[in-house]
């Protein structure tokens, strides 16, 4: 897992419900994530490292760590893969 | 059939070669000197036969130029032919957007006012009473353009250079995609101002450059134009999104056979506004109209299903309403300012008028079950 997870200036979102759109400004493209996600990008989107977004959706949700760790681990990447996060 | 002039050789010449001049001059960075009005020789004018006769030349000499000459370049070089000749005519662009979303542009000639109609040059297509706005963006020509106060609802200006713009290579201006109609414009970063080059092409080419730039200089100064067809009853307006060919102007046209007011065919401007007719002076979202401000109540995405299949329409949850007005957006121009301030207020929408998909028969002749069935959700 990377230690810090940046947010570019140029991804912009909303949360509505259950659902956080995500649009990238550079290139026009839009994602959903749904309510597991949008929490995760809430919570990176606050500063937390991954440890704590862990920590506390395990927590919130009663979810095992490792499991929470292994779909945070896939979302960044997939986030990544995008441009919508940077790794550190 | 060619036109036949009374004119003298040299006239015919002059005419020829000031259409030359004039479409040389409009691609150059002299343009705007070339559009402004030459000096009006102090001699007798012309008596009208000699008018007509002259615009009769022009209109010869177009017809056996080297490349078709459009509208504007006809008028900027009729203008100087006959102030050479003592006569105050001027030099106009006009643009009437009908009711119905249809648009015309149209550059002309006037002699103290007076649109010169039936003339060989054919200028009949506008009159002064058109409307000079579009998609709530008043236009403002760089060719006097006479704008009209028909009580029409603007909600911006933006002034409209005619051809290439001198300084097209400077960070201030951005070229658009290229256009599907052909020629060439540019926008200003800040929306103000557009430039237009019309392609070689006849006809309505000006009209589609403008249909087509409008929506980025609106959405740069950060109103949002909904690529939609729209309905209205009692100062309330529905709106139809859909692919292109799924239906919009058609259902819009069947509500206004019913006795409903179709307000667009195409572009509908939104913005949001505060509600006087609330105690907190709540903000709605309304469309701006040659009707007024609407309180728009709802958004239908169209999509076109089996012709035996019975109309249906579904609530949709706000984040599916946002995900489908970013996918009928206007992205085309790939710019940031654009696409925030496009977001921002798709996400605002979507929390405050309700959005469906309306399934309809791929059959016109199933209209009539989509209207009865939207009579429910179309109550003001």
């Amino acid at each position: 897992m990377p230690v810090t997870v940046e947010i570019p200036e140029h991804v912009m979102e909303k949360r509505l419900e259950d659902t956080t759109v995500l649009l990238s400004v550079r290139t026009g493209f839009y994602y959903t994530l749904n309510a597991t996600g949008g929490r995760m990008w809430e919570l990176l989107r606050e500063g937390r490292s991954p440890a704590e977004v862990v920590a506390t959706v395990a927590r919130e949700s009663g979810e095992v760590p490792d499991r929470v760790e292994a779909d945070l681990s896939k979302l960044v990447s997939d986030l990544e893969t995008e441009g919508l996060v940077r790794l550190r | 059939m060619r036109p036949v002039s009374g004119a003298t050789f040299p006239t015919r010449f002059e005419c020829w070669a000031e259409l030359l001049f004039a479409a040389v001059a409009l691609r150059s960075p002299w343009r705007q000197r070339y559009l402004k009005a030459a000096p009006l020789r102090k001699r007798d004018a012309l008596p009208e036969e000699g008018i007509r006769s002259t615009l009769q030349a022009l209109d010869l000499a177009a017809s056996y130029h080297l490349k078709p000459m459009t509208c504007l370049e006809r008028s900027a070089a009729g203008q100087r032919i006959l102030r050479r000749r003592g006569v105050p005519a001027e030099l106009r662009l006009g643009v009437r957007h009908w009711g119905t979303g249809s648009l015309e542009a149209h550059a002309w000639i006037e002699i103290n006012g007076k649109p010169l109609y039936g003339l060989a040059l054919g200028f009949s297509a506008l009159e002064r009473r058109g409307h000079g706005s579009l998609a709530g963006i008043r236009l403002l020509s760089d060719c006097k353009m006479a704008l009209p106060n028909d009580g029409s609802e603007t909600d911006g200006d933006c002034v409209v250079l005619m051809g290439r713009p001198p300084d097209a290579g400077a960070e201030d201006w951005q070229p658009l995609p290229e256009p599907p109609s052909g020629g060439q414009a540019w926008v200003r970063k800040d929306g103000r101002s557009l430039a237009l080059e019309e392609g070689p092409r006849e006809g309505e080419t000006l009209a589609a450059l403008l249909r087509w730039a409008v929506p980025f200089a609106s959405a740069l100064q950060r109103r949002v134009i909904l690529h939609a067809s729209a309905v209205s009853r009692g100062g309330r307006a529905w709106a139809f999104l859909g692919e292109s060919g799924a239906g919009k102007s058609t259902l819009a046209h069947a509500f206004s056979q019913r006795g409903w007011v179709s307000v667009a065919d195409d572009l509908l401007p939104c913005r949001l506004d505060q509600n006087p007719g609330t105690a907190a002076r709540e903000e709605e979202v309304v469309v701006l109209s040659a009707h007024g401000r609407l309180g728009l109540r709802a958004i239908f995405f169209l999509e076109r299903t089996n012709a035996s299949a019975a109309p249906r329409a579904e609530r949709l949850a706000p984040a599916e309403g946002l995900r489908l007005l970013l996918h009928h957006g206007f992205g085309e121009l790939g710019n940031e300012q654009m696409w925030r301030s496009q977001f921002e207020f798709y996400g605002v929408l979507v929390e405050r008028v309700p959005t469906h998909r309306l399934e309809v028969p791929d059959d016109p002749n199933r209209i009539s079950d989509v209207l009865t069935l939207l009579q429910e959700h179309l109550r003001p």
